[in-house]
């Protein structure tokens, strides 16, 4: 029997980052609930503080970059090689999944969270007309990859 | 109606529910409850009178799984486990030619920040320490991805991997590396820990492989960040 809000964080995540990604963050967050405990006995610790944590650990993931990316992502590949599949994903996770973190993040937030365009460029450092371009270009990379994958 | 305007509608579709709740692979699932199993529940459940014992006993595990770490890496034989050198070899070799009387350990040198120069520490922790452990993980998780068929093979991988992060730490340690890169390091270590237990309890250790993998992702984010980076 999974915990409370298992469902609901790991939902929350793969709608934000690959399947292995999503597997991560999910436990992580629920390592770092473990953790947060062993040092605050006391604490109450409810969903929204679950999901804040989840949103923390994805924006990490969005923002991250390295010059070893690449073989960073070998790692994950390799190690998503072995994982076992229980179930297909939905197309568009798939699709989502085809785009890079920076398209997925502005489509995200502007369909899934309600972001403002002005809001989206304030935290991505452009202006509300790049990000308007980028947002459609997001759009129609989306569209393009599910229509590919539904056939 | 525009192009733009259609797709903006059918993303709209689209993405309404895409973050809903969803099932939980099951490794997934499993992994959550290995992971809060003696933790009390977080959520505001009313039940406090066991509140305590649960936590007592989580203490207690971690103060294990922490002593679990920091044991292998002080005290990893050549005759009991794989080094990573000798991993990689059986990385680099076809499955079957792996064995624990393989090359002897690489030499680990247990300079104090004391013994060396800051530049010098800083050179060897970049060069041996830092680039060694990154190309040693690669090939070593790579490796243990390719054995997981075979138990005599992925056991003595996943030992390597976690004899390669002690060794990772020490140096870290060694070098007065920021405590960021250290605790990240500790935390990579425990993961394989943690992996070794799982796969000798009989239980699937993909999904593991996957968070040592992250925890790599991790320490080498930070060993990139400002500290290491201020030893030029």
């Amino acid at each position: 029997m999974p915990p409370p809000h298992a469902e609901a964080i790991y939902g929350f995540s793969r709608a934000r980052l690959p399947e292995a990604d999503a597997r991560d963050v999910t436990a992580e967050v629920f390592r770092r609930t473990v953790e947060h405990l062993s040092q605050h006995p006391e604490a109450v610790l409810g969903p929204g503080w679950l999901r804040q944590v989840a949103h923390n650990l994805i924006i990490d993931q969005w923002r991250r970059t390295s010059y070893r990316g690449n073989r960073l992502r070998l790692l994950k590949r390799e190690a998503e090689l072995v994982i076992d599949v229980d179930q297909p994903d939905q197309p568009i996770l798939v699709a989502l999944d085809a785009l890079s973190n920076e398209h997925r993040m502005v489509l995200i937030r502007f369909h899934v969270e309600g972001y403002r365009m002005a809001e989206i460029a304030e935290e991505l450092g452009r202006t509300p007309r790049a990000v308007d371009s980028m947002l459609r270009r997001a759009r129609t990379k989306l569209r393009k990859a599910y229509e590919e994958i539904d056939g | 109606m525009t192009s733009g305007d259609d797709d903006q509608r059918w993303a709209d579709a689209h993405l309404e529910d895409v973050d809903r709740a969803r099932p939980l692979p099951k490794s997934l699932a499993h992994q959550i409850e290995a992971e809060l199993e003696g933790s009390r529940p977080w959520y505001r459940s009313g039940d406090t009178e066991s509140a305590g014992a649960k936590l007592a006993v989580l203490g207690l595990v971690a103060s294990m799984v922490m002593g679990l770490g920091v044991w292998i890496a002080n005290n990893q034989q050549p005759d009991t486990a794989l080094s990573a050198g000798a991993a990689v070899e059986a990385v680099d070799g076809a499955p079957g030619t792996a064995d624990d009387s393989s090359p002897a350990p690489e030499p680990t040198t247990q300079d104090t920040p004391t013994a060396v120069s800051l530049a010098e520490a800083c050179e060897r922790f970049r060069g041996d320490a830092y680039e060694g452990i990154d190309r040693r993980a690669l090939l070593i998780t790579t490796g243990v991805a390719s054995f997981l068929d075979d138990p005599l093979l992925a056991a003595p991988a996943l030992a390597a991997l976690h004899g390669a992060l002690g060794q990772f730490r020490t140096d870290a340690e060694a070098v007065a590396a920021p405590l960021e890169l250290t605790q990240a390091a500790a935390r990579a270590l425990e993961r394989a820990s943690s992996a070794i237990a799982n796969y000798e309890a009989g239980s699937n250790p993909s999904v593991t492989l996957g968070q040592v993998s992250r925890q790599l992702d991790i320490v080498d984010q930070q060993a990139l960040g400002e500290g290491v980076l201020s030893c030029t």
